[in-house]
């Protein structure tokens, strides 16, 4: 989808590539509407979702990672996709995906950069009603997805312990130091699921 | 005299504190507080001024699409680009802007509001071939209510018909938000987080593809809107009518408007606007926008006495958390000294009362439905009503917008960065009026603030005392219950509180045994 091509963040500052001033104009661009699924043929099986705030240090380790993989991946059958708070991803999720792998940080109150992997099954799932759209957490989008007949066929996070969310946009270097590791972790796991699929066909 | 803590935010670490006190059932005070520290805008100083609209965007995960649209008439502004910008720059931030409350209303009152509303578990009685609502009858058999629950019990008025009819909507408005959001991103690139909208216009191109694209999903939502949400937000309101007396809060609405209708005035509290500009209040009279009224009060917030009574534009964020006598991160800001609520209603009182036809129409249809005056809109119903009556009004304008792109043509300008300038960006996101204020210095931004909806609505007293708007809808509510206050949540609720913003830590609890730490 043209929408998860775009995970990285365009930025003027320092430490990112400056863009051209003037946007692209050229007809020849790819048309991001006629690359949007409305049905479930030719999907993406793998979705991996970053989820995080990229201005809360450590919170937005989910996002920092979805875009290092994004220059990394070039599997057609995986979507990458940079969430950021954006709560609710049902809409983002393609209905067919087969696995859903959720990257954020997870408060468990182990070390800072403990790695964690779990299903989605082992998350507590009593929530408060939601007052607020906010609260409409990780779980409840899963739920949401389930009414509708559409959720992953399985989804794991791989968590991340944070050290720090506090204003600012870089990492802890506790956390900072395990982003390769974590990255060889989710490409494991698309590679363990390419070889599941196989096998089933 | 009893003291309840409405704080259903428990799971993500309850961002938004509502504490009451009653006496013999009746609030007698209230007290909204924030629990937490907005300094965001730290972020962006020293930095490229054209990075804000990528930064702001991360603020809010349910707002990015207004941040972004604040942020660049913000930027254009500064950029003396406000009255430059191409007609299909500014069409397409409608569109994109228009998609997003579409989807985020719907989402409001089925996913949010609804289910103080409709009893979800009548659905456990449910003998029929429908989908969605077979699907919700097996959560309820397995004990997994998941987002329903727990609720609060004891004031269910609706039929079982009625609430099962609702329950099946709720499932049908989550493939509607999806359209709505699928349509954002035909023009926006991507949701969350849009890449098209900047300063100088929008990235997007316009084909003729994108022009029918859009429209399929428009067509479809606009039926949404007008079988299914706009009836069943009626529905509840002849049941609930009592509804239209409650939760009635300070009286004065602010609006910033929004939809350029025009592009050639850079005054953006003069421009011509589909939902307009302006102030009103309970008796009916309005008054014009005038930004310069804003300011921002701490007395009561954990910030510095010295940034008391700032104009947003020389706004400053220096916390000082546990400051005596302050309960919230939230400032307080006041319009020319008084309190105002904003949200959609606002924007609704304003143009209805400007006499604007097809507003003055929607709005006088459900008044006389329910033979009410006017100032029955300032209730909990009325905030529901103008939600809903908003999406239709801006869903039924959109069309028309599709029509007026020009395939082929620019949608963008571009500019050169100013050395120094101040910019001001205004428009009324999906949860009330938004501004953004710049200072730029050298080419960087010196200093950047944001006064969000919810900072309107669910702030704390100001320097004078005056209670912010959630307090004074809550202060004098009867309370029937005091282990179950269903119409706190009601009030609150519908005022479409967005403070929880930014966090989102899973945090397993309970049953952790399948965790397995990696490393």
């Amino acid at each position: 989808m043209e929408y998860t091509k775009s995970a990285k963040t365009i930025c003027h500052s320092e430490g990112a590539k400056r863009p051209k001033t003037r946007p692209e104009r050229s007809e020849g661009t790819r048309d991001p509407s006629l690359l949007l699924r409305v049905t479930s043929e030719g999907s993406s099986k793998i979705t991996v979702l970053g989820i995080g705030n990229l201005l809360l240090k450590d919170e937005g380790v989910g996002v920092h990672l979805v875009q290092k993989l994004a220059s990394i991946v070039s599997d057609a059958n995986v979507n990458i996709i940079d969430a950021g708070t954006y709560p609710d991803f049902l809409s983002l999720v393609d209905d067919s995906t087969d696995k859903l792998i959720i990257i954020d940080a997870v408060k468990t109150g182990d070390k800072p950069g403990t790695i964690y992997r779990f299903s989605f099954d082992d998350v507590d799932l009593d929530s408060a009603p939601p007052i607020s759209l906010h609260d409409i957490g990780v779980s409840d989008s899963l739920k949401m997805t389930a009414l509708l007949n559409r959720q992953p066929k399985s989804t794991v996070v791989i968590g991340i312990e944070p050290k720090t969310i506090d204003f600012g946009l870089e990492l802890s270097p506790e956390v900072e130091g395990k982003l390769s590791e974590i990255v060889k972790l989710v490409l494991q796991e698309i590679e363990e699921t390419n070889r599941a699929m196989e096998v089933n066909k | 005299m009893s003291k309840l803590i409405v704080d259903p935010v428990t799971r993500i670490e309850g961002h938004l504190k509502i504490e009451v006190i009653t006496e013999n059932g009746v609030v007698k005070d209230a007290h909204s507080s924030g629990m937490m520290f907005r300094g965001i805008e730290l972020i962006l100083r020293g930095r490229d001024p054209r990075d804000a609209q990528r930064y702001v965007q991360r603020i809010c995960g349910v707002c990015p699409t207004s941040h972004s649209i604040a942020a660049t008439l913000n930027l254009d502004s500064a950029f003396g680009l406000a009255d430059k910008i191409p007609d299909n720059g500014r069409i397409i931030r409608n569109l994109i802007l228009g998609a997003a409350h579409i989807a985020d209303h719907i989402l409001h009152f089925y996913h949010l509001a609804a289910l103080d509303y409709v009893d979800v578990t009548k659905v456990a009685g449910y003998n029929g071939n429908d989908p969605g609502l077979n699907s919700v009858k097996e959560f309820i058999k397995r004990g997994e209510l998941g987002p329903f629950v727990p609720r609060y019990e004891g004031d269910y008025r609706l039929s079982d018909q009625i609430n099962i009819e609702t329950t099946a909507h709720y499932v049908k408005a989550l493939e509607m938000r999806r359209k709505g959001q699928e349509m954002l991103t035909i023009f926006g690139g991507k949701m969350p987080h849009n890449m098209a909208v900047v300063p100088g216009g929008v990235t997007s191109t316009v084909t003729v593809d994108k022009i029918a694209s859009f429209l399929w999903r428009l067509n479809e939502l606009r039926d949404f809107i007008d079988s299914v949400y706009i009836p069943d937000v009626l529905a509840v309101a002849e049941v609930y009518s009592d509804y239209f007396e409650i939760g009635t809060g300070c009286g004065n609405l602010l609006s910033y408007g929004l939809w350029d209708l025009e592009g050639g005035n850079p005054d953006y509290t003069k421009r011509k606007r589909l939902v307009k500009q302006g102030t009103i209040s309970t008796d009916l009279k309005t008054g014009t926008l005038d930004p310069n009224k804003i300011l921002e009060y701490v007395k009561h917030s954990w910030y510095d006495d010295s940034s008391t009574g700032k104009h947003p534009s020389k706004g400053m964020t220096e916390p000082e958390y546990g400051k005596k006598g302050a309960y919230s991160w939230s400032k307080a800001p006041r319009y020319d000294g008084k309190v105002y609520e904003v949200g959609p209603l606002a924007g609704m009182a304003v143009t209805y009362a400007s006499g604007e036809p097809t507003v003055k129409n929607l709005i006088d249809s459900v008044l006389s439905r329910f033979k009410a005056s006017p100032k029955a809109l300032f209730s909990v119903l009325g905030r529901h009503a103008a939600r809903a009556l908003i999406t239709k009004y801006v869903a039924d304008s959109m069309p028309g917008w599709l029509l007026q792109l020009k395939p082929g043509e620019p949608a963008y300008i571009d500019y050169e960065l100013p050395n120094e300038a101040m910019g001001m960006g205004l428009v009324d996101g999906a949860r009330g009026a938004l501004g953004h204020w710049i200072e730029i210095k050298d080419k960087k931004i010196a200093n950047y603030q944001c006064v969000v909806p919810s900072t309107w609505n669910l702030c704390p007293r100001d320097d004078k005392g005056q209670p912010g708007p959630v307090e004074q809808a809550l202060i004098g509510t009867k309370i029937k219950d005091e282990n179950n206050p269903f119409e706190l949540g009601r009030i609150v609720r519908s005022f479409d509180p967005c403070l929880a913003c930014a966090i989102h830590v899973i945090t397993p609890k309970g049953r952790t045994l399948g965790i397995h730490k990696v490393c």
